[in-house]
């Protein structure tokens, strides 16, 4: 689990089936807040929407005999949900509940933001009283994230999350541990990406140069394959915040190594004599192509 | 012999304050060095020692033809090595625990110990950090005899004990500190170990 800070926490946000419409809303919401940096966003597809429910609130405070009712709306809505891994960089554990059976410890400001989504987009009062119809749910605990990450597939659980796959540099969970590595000036047009495609209903990935990625085209003005990529991707095998309002965000003064990030390469691997395939880095390497870079300062791993 | 114009070591240490490191066996040029030298670095956070180190490269890496390889040989020992036009510049050599020797054993209490006793060696407008002129002599003298049969340009750290024992007084406080840190010798280690303390009694007139 998440030692290293006390104030730090994995948490996770899941927008059930009748919340999805505001997807993007709510992640939007959730990437603009200093507080949380997101790290995982994934759709689970529900066989059996009853099960999901009862395994969610399983690890809830409350006995699961008073969730029953207020869970029962979720039973009609659309066999599928978007879970938000985030790391929580405010954690303010406190006491809620006033009745012994009620009472539970969980993040005052997840609670607080969790309310917010909810004001804005749960259904709307009737008759003065706020609806119940929660269209989000968020953890309480480590303890909760650890569940659903192996419920949704991930054997590590919240091990998974706190993956470092190397000591010295900020990298991504998911890329493989490294060890030994170079950093060094590399050809720009010597960098090349995996791009995934779908074909006969089969996903499989294909090697292609940097500027024929849909990620450099959108840079371009044709904005159209990458949009299309991440509506078939995005959530699906792209699970990393792809979406183009992060792309859009990450473009608006982009400073490659800055002051603040000066230990944040691009990663990659060399597969062919002064070839490079990029692990981790692709938007940011489009971003420095058009930005009209000849070579780039990367880190290719050896290992 | 030249020494190497590639990197400008007072840029790393004048940056390197704050973390709690000691160069072992520095040499008399630094800040200078020859190509193809190493610096010997014990350090308590070997992670943002390195991150440090990094993070200076970088500037080096835009304006030169340069290239850092990073070994982390285990948890406790890597390698940062500024290449220049593809041939060995420098190596940084970071330990945040002591090299195992072959040929005599350490107590590893003496890492946190050489780290404690530190003393500050002042540069043109920032510190370095040096071991106690004791424990120098103590890691000098290991290094000794874990290469002498092969390197005989290691006969350097013996004449620096020599010449920092002069006084008798220091001669024993270095070996009392030397003797309440070596411990047993393994059995494979046994033959060489006579001829070695015929060599330093020798050297050291007992």
């Amino acid at each position: 689990m998440n030692d290293q800070n006390l104030k730090e926490k994995y948490c996770y946000f899941l927008i059930w089936g009748t919340g999805l419409q505001y997807s993007q809303q709510i992640i939007n919401q959730i990437r603009n807040d200093d507080n949380f940096d997101i790290l995982k966003i994934k759709y689970y597809e529900v066989k059996n929407i009853k099960k999901l429910v009862k395994q969610i609130y399983s690890q809830d405070y409350a006995p699961l005999k008073h969730l029953k009712g207020k869970t029962k709306y979720l039973l009609q809505s659309e066999p599928r949900v978007l879970i938000i891994f985030v790391l929580n960089k405010n954690h303010q554990e406190k006491i809620f509940g006033k009745k012994k059976e009620f009472k539970h410890i969980e993040c005052k400001y997840i609670k607080q933001f969790k309310g917010k989504i909810r004001d804005q987009f749960n259904p709307p009062p009737i008759n003065g009283k706020k609806s119940h119809e929660h269209i989000i749910h968020a953890s309480d605990s480590e303890y909760q994230v650890d569940h659903l990450l192996k419920l949704i597939g991930y054997k590590d659980g919240i091990k998974y999350l706190d993956k470092k796959p190397n000591s010295i540099l900020p990298t991504p969970h998911h890329t493989r541990p490294f060890k030994n590595f170079s950093i060094k000036k590399v050809d720009i047009d010597s960098l090349y990406c995996y791009l995934y495609k779908k074909e006969n209903n089969s996903i499989h990935k294909e090697k292609i140069e940097l500027v024929n990625t849909p990620h450099y085209k959108y840079l371009n003005k044709d904005k159209n394959d990458y949009l299309k990529y991440i509506d078939t991707f995005g959530g699906f095998t792209l699970t990393d915040d792809h979406f183009i309002e992060n792309y859009e965000k990450l473009k608006e003064n982009f400073l490659y190594l800055s002051e603040k990030k000066p230990l944040n390469y691009i990663i990659a691997e060399e597969f062919q004599l002064n070839n490079y395939m990029i692990l981790d880095g692709v938007h940011r390497a489009c971003l420095l192509k058009q930005q009209g870079a000849k070579t780039i300062i990367m880190v290719i791993i050896k290992d | 012999m030249q020494y190497s114009q590639n990197l400008k070591l007072n840029d790393f240490f004048s940056k390197l304050e704050k973390e709690n490191y000691t160069i072992v066996k520095l040499s008399d040029n630094f800040p200078n060095y020859f190509n193809g030298d190493d610096l010997d670095i014990f350090c308590e956070n070997i992670d943002s020692f390195s991150q440090k180190i990094l993070t200076i490269g970088n500037k080096y890496i835009k304006k030169n033809n340069c290239e850092v390889r990073i070994r982390q040989k285990n948890d406790t020992h890597y390698h940062i090595d500024f290449i220049f036009d593809k041939k060995l510049d420098l190596r940084f050599d970071l330990y945040n625990k002591l090299p195992s020797y072959k040929n005599l054993k350490l107590k590893n209490n003496l890492f946190g110990t050489i780290l404690k006793n530190k003393t500050k060696k002042q540069q043109d407008n920032y510190f370095i950090y040096v071991p106690s002129s004791n424990e120098e002599m103590i890691l000098r003298y290991v290094e000794f005899l874990e290469w002498f049969d092969k390197r005989p340009d290691k006969i350097k750290h013996l004449n620096f004990i020599l010449d920092n024992t002069s006084n008798p007084i220091t001669k024993e406080k270095f070996l009392i500190e030397l003797h309440n840190y070596i411990k047993p010798s393994s059995k494979k280690t046994e033959p060489i170990l006579p001829i070695i303390f015929q060599k330093i009694k020798k050297i050291f007139k007992l």
